[in-house]
């Protein structure tokens, strides 16, 4: 009866190998699929043939492959990750005509164009459009760079949740696995699973795989244990003091570095390259303010002085020293220039106000504004917004445009003329200025009756008329902004001096509270032009000397265009840099991304070569274990009509 | 190569082929469709910042000039007036000269003087010249006429003109390198010390409606008349040649500055705009690489063998 029991043994082993077969056709396109061999071999029984042995279902590895694939998975997925977020930063940016480049570019064109119409108000209004749109794209792009950076933090806490997920389940199989193979059965299938949640992990966090003989593997990350055995290490995602993401381990507190994965990624997005990208616009947005602001304060629209002005800029204490305010445009030691007008007259003073943010509070700063023009000018802090509130008694306007007083700040000029000035340095420093009087006589009548005009460094800045062919209380230019003229009457001698400064505010303390600035806010999530402009487009001040065709102040704001505002470039090359840096890392990589991805793509048509199911091969060999039981079976039919006949010849 | 080729191996790959190509392509598309070639920084860092600066040069470039021929229109506009001006004098030279003839009569000085208060209008309102609302001669403060009659005869003529405009000039840039001088101080041109144009015209009005004067005193005043005149000629006729040049040089401004923008749009035009034939080929090719790659997918997997278990 041996002979049935080959007969059976091969129909069996034919059956297994169709199933194996069957088995791989099925899983052809499975993911993580390994394909399986059916080993037969020829089986023994007493020495006798007894007909052949499945003797092992064989699952196909590549472990070397395998490896490589991992880290090249943590690799390429790493740089996805940065690239999907380096995309939407540039998204947001803008792209031409209406990046913050471009928007720049705008601006100072529209300034530009108000050079020979500097009081058109169509012209102005056009300025503050531009103006608007450049702090709107600020805004926006901080607004959507600040979201991805919400929405990167809470893609780390899910990556996080599935990181611990997947280790606790291929914990779980490499205990499955174990008890499988312990009792001498197979468990390829969940190999298959574990590889394959393997492979998904190695897409979030980079690791090393340890094989161990007993079926089970261990997964370390640097020097941290993820899976030993059947125990997965349940991972944290927090802070640091500096409020940057790290990993550590929620059982013993560790931190984990990862060096690749796509939580790598997402933790250098949002610890470096996102905040460095916000800290980069609010620098450049806080710089355009406090340069605009600046400028704006120190000069005079086509209306003149101003009655009440509100700054735009809060502190968080009034009484605290300003210091500690962490204000986005710092206030520094200096002095601020104060100027006076009576409105009746025209009779203007000027008042100096030292100003040290680390001595003095809002508080402090609105009593002694308050205390050097004598009362004529009122500051208090309004609560609870925290802003200084300027506004001068009635009869009374100031500014902040530095000019001359009217009145010489020595006068000892002989004679019964009286000296008035006007007008404002074009210059950035301040001096004090000498006039000295020239022969003897009566003002407009007396031929060679002259002022000697010298700076303080005794240096001739110019000599004018003032005697015969002068018309008394014309105004006469000294050719750097200045004006001085002479009442009617006579001069017998002596000088008088005036001190004139071209730079009103040293301290920067009115672009710092946003007092009669441009703009309001800091950084370029809350900078936006003060909404009193669109209303009043008088109000930009392109006049130091309060004539409506001055354009010296117009040109402190266009020169801005070419200054080294920020890192020693202009505004416009910063935010050009801003979008050529991002730029340039979405392109780096992408470059890197497609080539790991290439790399991958190789190493997983070498895995496959080895492990992967090809259906023709499979095919073939599905022929092979039909024919075999097509054997087996026609063995038996052979076996059996022998039998048969046997039988026969007993009868 | 790998021997054994599996679907998984055939299918991953197809389908990287197929979305690199279809991205190849859209990008492709869009430089045909849109004409740029650089819309991002990420599409070429090291041409976008340089075409950042030719874009930025154009539109400025195109803003200044405007502004030079805004400014032109403004010298141009005080030139005509101050030509005007200078005919003025001319005329009131002749006066002079037709005074001073033996055979002048009291009616014809009446009629000399009638036409002097004319002239004299129409110094004031060549004077009080605007272009776009703003005051050619009042320096920069532009928005008040720079001269006023400050008093006026029984006849209501004016015996005083005074300047109320401003002893700083209005100028503007053009370019951030030329600046130009759009109001001028009328007070310097008019009415200065050695030459004042309209005191001399009214001084001359008066002297033909002196009938006071004896001969003598009647010729010295009108030779007196005749070297003011001269005198405020010749101020005129350098604030003229003063502002010519700065027409001149606005003129050659405009011509460098259209060349300039010109170089500066070919230079954006190099760097950041789409190649149409690259652009076209490029998309063909990758076009029929796609169609190939669909192709070759959809015989990916023939059912050869399993044909031949039938």
């Amino acid at each position: 009866m041996n002979a049935i029991t080959i007969g059976v043994a091969a129909l069996a082993a034919g059956q297994r190998g169709m199933a194996v077969t069957g088995q791989n056709i099925a899983n052809a396109s499975t993911p993580g699929y390994r394909r399986q061999g059916v080993f037969l071999a020829s089986r023994e029984t007493a020495g006798e043939a007894s007909g052949v042995d499945v003797v092992r279902i064989t699952r196909f590895e590549a472990p070397p492959l395998r490896a490589a694939i991992l880290r090249g998975n943590s690799e390429e997925s790493a740089l996805a990750a940065r690239l999907d977020s380096q995309r939407q930063v540039e998204v947001a940016l803008g792209q031409p005509p209406s990046d913050l480049s471009s928007l720049i570019s705008g601006t100072f064109d529209s300034l530009d164009r108000l050079a020979t119409r500097p009081n058109d108000d169509a012209a102005r209004r056009e300025f503050f459009g531009k103006a608007e749109q450049l702090t709107a794209r600020f805004n926006a792009a901080y607004k959507d760079i600040g979201q991805l950076h919400s929405d990167v933090r809470r893609s780390i806490v899910a990556q996080v949740d599935q990181v611990n997920g997947l280790t606790s389940q291929i914990a779980e199989l490499n205990g499955q696995i174990f008890n499988t193979e312990v009792e001498g059965q197979s468990a390829n299938e969940l190999r298959d699973r574990r590889d394959q949640l393997i492979d998904d992990l190695s897409k979030i966090i980079d690791f090393r795989v340890i094989d161990l003989p007993n079926g089970v593997v261990n997964l370390v990350a640097k020097d941290t244990t993820l899976v030993v055995s059947e125990v997965s290490t349940k991972l944290a995602a927090g802070f640091t003091p500096d409020g940057k993401f790290e990993f550590r381990t929620a059982d013993d507190n560790k931190t984990i570095q990862f060096s690749g994965g796509s939580l790598k990624g997402l933790q250098d997005e949002y610890n470096t390259y996102l905040p460095r990208t916000l800290d980069r616009l609010d620098a450049l947005a806080n710089s355009i303010a406090e340069k605009f602001d600046t400028i704006q304060a120190t000069g005079l629209g086509t209306n003149g002085p101003r009655t009440q002005v509100v700054g735009s800029r809060r502190v968080d204490d009034p009484a605290a020293i300003l210091d500690t305010q962490n204000l986005g445009i710092p206030i520094r030691n200096g002095q601020l220039t104060i100027s006076v007008t009576d409105t009746a007259t025209g009779n203007r003073t000027n008042s100096i106000i030292a100003i040290d943010p680390s001595t003095q509070s809002l508080d402090d700063l609105a009593s002694a504004i308050s205390t050097a023009t004598g009362g004529l000018v009122t500051a208090s802090v309004d609560v609870p917004q925290n802003i200084l509130r300027i506004q001068s008694l009635p009869g009374y306007a100031f500014d902040f445009a530095g000019r001359v007083a009217t009145a010489p700040t020595t006068n000892s000029l002989s004679g019964t003329a009286t000296p008035t000035l006007d007008g404002a340095l074009q210059s950035t420093g301040s001096d004090t200025f000498t006039f000295t009087a020239i022969g003897s006589g009566t003002v407009g009548t007396t031929p060679g009756l002259q002022l000697e005009v010298r700076n303080s460094a005794n240096v001739l800045v110019t000599t004018i008329d003032v005697g015969e062919g002068y018309v008394p209380g014309t105004p006469l230019s000294l050719g750097n902004g200045l004006t001085v003229k002479l009442s009617a009457g006579t001069v017998t001698g002596g000088n008088f001096t005036a001190d004139a400064t071209g730079s009103p505010d040293t301290a920067g303390v009115l672009a710092g509270l946003g007092v009669n600035s441009l703009f309001s806010g800091t950084g370029a999530g809350e900078i936006r032009v003060r909404p009193e402009f669109a209303n009043s487009p008088a109000l930009l001040a392109t006049s130091r000397n309060g004539q409506p065709g001055d354009t010296s102040n117009l040109k402190r704001f266009t020169d801005l265009r070419n200054q080294p505002l920020i890192g020693g470039q202009s505004a416009r090359a910063e935010a050009t840099d801003i979008a050529s840096e991002v730029g340039t890392q979405i392109r780096t990589l992408d470059d890197r991304r497609s080539s790991q991805a290439a790399i991958v793509q190789n190493l997983f048509a070498q895995e496959q070569a080895m492990t992967g199911v090809d259906v023709n091969e499979e095919v073939v060999k599905l022929l092979d274990f039909q024919r075999m039981i097509t054997a087996a079976a026609r063995y038996i039919s052979v076996v059996n009509e022998a039998l048969d006949e046997i039988v026969q010849l007993v009868r | 190569m790998n021997i054994r080729v599996t679907n998984q191996v055939q299918v991953a790959a197809t389908l990287a082929n197929l979305r690199r190509q279809s991205s190849t392509q859209a990008k492709f598309q869009d430089q045909i469709v849109s004409g740029f070639a650089v819309k991002a920084a990420s599409d070429n860092p090291l041409n976008f910042a340089m075409l950042a600066r030719a874009r930025e040069a154009a539109t400025t470039l195109a803003t200044s000039m405007q502004v030079a021929s805004e400014a032109s229109n403004s010298v141009e506009a005080g030139v005509s007036a101050l030509v005007d001006n200078n005919k003025i004098l001319g005329r009131a030279k002749q006066l002079v000269i037709a005074a001073n003839n033996p055979d002048s009569t009291p009616t014809s000085d009446e009629a000399n003087a009638q036409e002097l208060d004319q002239l004299i209008n129409r110094f004031l309102q060549n004077s009080n010249s605007q272009i776009d609302g703003r005051y050619l001669f009042g320096g920069d403060n532009t928005t008040t006429p720079p001269f006023r009659v400050a008093a006026t005869n029984s006849d209501g003529k004016p015996t005083s003109i005074v300047y109320e405009g401003s002893v700083t000039p209005a100028s503007a840039e053009v370019g951030g390198q030329f600046t130009v001088e759009t109001g001028s101080v009328g007070s310097g041109i008019f009415q200065s010390p050695t030459a004042n144009a309209f005191q001399s015209l009214i001084s001359f009005r008066d002297t033909l409606r002196n009938t006071a004067l004896t001969p003598t005193e009647r010729s010295d005043a009108l030779t007196r008349h005749l070297a003011e005149f001269e005198a405020a000629e010749s101020v005129l006729s350098s604030a003229i040649g003063a502002k010519s040049g700065s027409a001149s040089g606005l003129e050659a401004i405009q011509s460098r500055l259209q060349d300039q923008r010109i170089a500066s749009l070919s230079r954006a035009d190099e760097l950041g705009a789409t190649d149409y034939t690259e652009a076209i080929l490029r998309f063909k090719q990758e076009e029929s690489a796609y169609q190939a790659t669909l192709n070759v997918a959809a015989k990916l997997v023939p059912p050869s063998l399993f044909d031949l278990i039938r």
